[in-house]
Parts: C-alpha cells; sequence; structure tokens
C-alpha cells in the first residue's frame, strides 16, 4: 500500500553500487527502515531528502509483513541547512538522532516523540548559542515522554518547594526516584550516601539549569547561561540518569567521535 | 548436489562479493567453466596480482604497484596543489576529468559520527606534515553528504594554523539535470556558490 508521511531521517547507510537504506522517524509509524533505489546517482530524484537530520515528505510502498520498505518518493520539508554546516549543530542533532534510534523499536507510532523531535531541531537550527541546552532539554522531555520524568519542584524526601539557589550548596540527585532532596535532606541522604549507587551529587547551579531546562518554552533555551563545569555536570547527570532507567542504552556514538576531534 | 563439487565451490566464492547473490555466483561459475583456460588463468593471475602488488602508496595513501605512486613520483604535477578525497575510486573520477594537476590524499573514508568512526580511523595525520611542506592550497573534495561535511569542517579547522588556502569543491546541480526537479537543500548550495560570468 502506498502510504504518506513527514519523517526524520536518523540514519542512512550505502547499499549496493546506488542504493541507501534509510531509517526514518515518521509521524504515523514511528521508526521504519525502507530501501531508496538509485538514491546515490548524481541524478537521483531524492536528492538531499535522505540526509540525516532532514524533515522529509515521504512516500513508501508499505508492506504490513517486510521488514525493509521501498522509499518512492520523499522531498525535503526542511533542510536544517545551519545544523549541517556547523560542527557544533551537528554534533548535538546527530547525537539526539542516534538517541532516538537507539531507544525506539520499528513502527512503534509516537506522536509525542515525533514532534519533540522536529522541535529541538527546528531550534537547534535557529539558536544563536548554548547549542548543547537543547540536547539537555531533549534529554529531559525524552524521559516525560518515557514515563520517568524528572521532578524539580519539590524535595523528594519531605516534599518542601525546591529553591536551589544557593551557591555553595549541594543537592543529591536519586536516580531511582527521579527527583531532588532540598538542602536538609540532602545533608541525611549525603551521609547514608552511600546507599546508593542511584544518588548523585549536584552543584547547586547545574540543580538550578536542570530545573529552567525543565520549565523553559524550548524556544528560549538558548537564553539559558551556566558555567562550563556546569554543563559538564548536566551532561552527566541526564546520561547517568538515561541509563539508569532505559536498560542497554549505549554510549552515543556521535557524542564520542565529536569528543575526539579536539578542534 | 547438482553440480560438480569444483563449480560448488567456485559459486560459493563468488556469492561473497558484494552484490552477488546465490544464482549470479552460480550463472557465473558455470561461465568461468565455458572460458577457454588461457582465459581463466589470465583472470586467476589478476586476482592473485591484485592482492601481491597493490599496496597503499606511501606518501597520499592511495592504492598503487610502485611506491610512491605515480602520480606522487610525477614531477609535472604542481606540487602546491593537494586535492583530499575519500576513497581511491574518487581518484579515479577525478583523473578522468584532467583538470586537476595537483597531488591527492586520500583519507580511506569520512568521519560519520554515527557509525563511530573518527579521525583515528582516517588518514588524517599523515596529511598534516604535507601540508607544511611548501603547499599553497588544500582542496577538500568530499562526498556531498553528512559524513562528507563532517569531515569537511573538521579539516578545514584543523588546517587553519598552518596558513594554507583550504578550499571545498563547489556543491549544486548536476549536469543534465533539470532546475524545477532540484531540492532545496541542493538549490540554495548552488546559489550560495554561484560565480561571476
Amino acid at each position: 500500500m502506498i502510504e504518506k508521511t513527514d519523517a526524520i531521517v536518523l540514519k542512512s547507510m550505502r547499499y549496493r553500487d546506488t542504493s541507501k537504506i534509510v531509517t526514518f522517524y515518521t509521524r504515523r509509524y514511528g521508526k521504519i527502515k525502507a530501501i531508496a533505489k538509485g538514491a546515490r546517482d548524481s541524478k537521483s530524484k531524492f536528492g538531499a531528502a535522505l540526509e540525516p537530520m532532514t524533515l522529509s515528505s515521504l512516500v513508501i510502498y508499505k508492506k504490513e509483513q517486510r521488514e525493509l520498505q521501498l522509499v518512492s518518493q520523499c522531498d525535503i520539508v526542511k533542510p536544517y541547512k545551519r545544523i549541517h554546516s556547523e560542527m557544533e549543530r551537528m554534533a548535538v542533532a546527530l547525537s539526539i538522532v542516534e538517541l532516538i534510534n537507539q531507544l525506539t523499536h520499528d513502527e512503534e507510532e509516537n506522536l509525542a516523540l515525533f514532534l519533540l523531535l522536529v522541535k529541538t531541531l527546528d531550534c537547534l537550527e535557529k539558536s544563536e548559542r548554548m547549542f548543547e541546552s537543547h540536547f539537555f532539554a531533549f534529554e529531559i522531555r525524552l524521559a516525560l515522554l518515557f514515563g520517568f520524568a524528572l521532578h524539580l519542584e519539590n524535595c523528594i524526601s519531605c516534599g518542601r518547594k525546591l529553591e536551589l539557589n544557593g551557591a555553595k550548596t549541594a543537592y543529591i540527585l536519586d536516580l531511582s526516584k527521579g527527583g531532588i532532596y532540598c538542602p536538609t535532606c540532602s545533608a541525611t541522604a549525603g551521609k547514608l550516601g552511600a546507599q546508593g549507587h542511584s544518588q548523585y551529587r549536584l552543584r547547586a547551579e547545574a540543580a538550578q539549569s536542570l530545573k529552567l531546562l525543565h520549565h523553559l518554552d524550548m524556544d528560549n533555551i538558548q537564553n539559558l547561561e551556566y558555567t562550563t563545569e556546569a554543563g559538564n555536570e548536566l551532561n552527566e547527570t541526564l546520561r547517568l540518569y538515561l541509563q539508569y532507567h532505559i536498560e542497554g542504552l549505549k554510549p552515543l556514538k556521535a557524542a564520542k567521535v565529536f569528543q575526539s576531534l579536539h578542534v | 548436489m547438482y553440480t560438480a563439487e569444483s563449480v560448488e565451490q567456485l559459486a560459493e566464492q563468488f556469492a561473497q562479493l558484494p552484490g552477488i547473490g546465490r544464482k549470479t555466483a552460480h550463472r557465473l561459475a558455470l561461465y568461468i567453466l565455458k572460458m577457454e583456460r588461457e582465459e581463466v588463468t589470465t583472470l586467476a593471475q589478476a586476482l592473485v596480482n591484485v592482492k601481491d602488488k597493490v599496496r597503499y602508496c606511501s606518501v597520499c595513501s592511495n592504492i598503487t604497484e610502485s611506491d610512491p605512486c605515480r602520480i606522487c613520483s610525477d614531477v609535472k604535477r604542481d606540487q602546491s596543489f593537494i586535492c583530499v578525497v575519500e576513497e581511491p575510486s574518487d581518484v579515479l573520477a577525478l583523473e578522468k576529468t584532467r583538470e586537476f594537476r595537483g597531488l591527492y590524499h586520500v583519507l580511506g573514508g569520512a568521519l560519520s559520527p554515527l557509525d563511530g568512526i573518527g579521525p583515528d580511523e582516517l588518514r588524517v595525520k599523515e596529511l598534516l606534515p604535507r601540508v607544511s611542506n611548501g603547499v599553497q592550497e588544500v582542496i577538500l573534495a568530499m562526498n556531498p553528504n553528512v559524513e562528507g561535511e563532517a569531515t569537511t569542517l573538521y579539516l578545514s579547522k584543523l588546517l587553519k594554523p598552518f596558513g594554507v588556502k583550504v578550499t571545498r569543491i563547489a556543491r549544486g546541480l548536476p549536469m543534465g539535470s533539470d532546475l524545477e526537479f532540484a531540492d532545496e537543500a541542493t538549490l540554495s548550495r548552488a546559489l550560495e556558490g554561484r560565480v561571476a560570468v
């Protein structure tokens, strides 16, 4: 049956002399893999529509029992030109599509996830700074969609409202409970601390940024300010948080490659 | 087994080649059977020669039988230009144009972050001493895809401290195609790379 849907290209690999096998995250069917015949030919009708991190309008010949579908037509909806031509943006966007590719199974529709992916790429394309924040914001919203949202409003022990503003205070984030202890409970939890691999110490700036990343509108993520140390802490915290809740989540290859570039 | 054991063995070997399925492998094996003995010997010798004689050029990393390769040892070629490509097949494609008379550097692939292929898997560090050796311009001729773009961005930053002119080949419409069928990404890059006429 011929089906039409919007899709973000997650991965594209060479197949035989001129074809490609492309992994899409689609609006209607979730993740699907399809073969695009002749896609690598210089006069291919697909052009750049099958490049990763592109929003395309996809037409496929879809058969229920087939794992690999056939691409009939694919036209660019949003090329995300800045993402494709600037290293820092590309690093973030590739990490996002790799994460989605790892976390999703074939043909499990999730409209909210598709919309989150598109919105994140839209914001990353428009953003002028703090590109990494879009990855953090994406991870936080991804956790929400997958059912293990972070709770950053109140202390997960006593329920007191969290201010997260004491510059010298360190907080304890409990990975298993998905929330932060207030300074008082953090002291207790810190002493007990050791009780678990699931507890992670977070400095006030990182805790505050985490809360803001959670609450800020995606369009305003670029306005968030934090130090490089806090950025590193956020990166590590969110990575550990996803790894704790998602069994078998592997380290992202794209992130590792971009870290190794040192330029 | 419906045929001779040798034919089956040969078909099995052919079937290991990329793009060759079982049926094609059998067809090829039966075709070999029909060929003259001299032709088969020549084919077998050509296969062995490829493995025995071909190696990578110690200068540009292109495939060659003599080291340095014929391009690197050609004194008529302009030593001040280096064209960086992904694969030996790209050298072949560029040489067919007869437009470029400089030297090459073959990386042996491109950065592929989604596959975990970083600069250490490519022949990048071999390029750096060549660039610092009186080269005027380095032309980056990568494939127009995400991997090629990542490699181009990386190399342009890496080569900046050397003070050498770094250019990239133009991206845009293929000859003989129609403008109306081009996608937005290609057309916008074609506009960016416009030249005065």
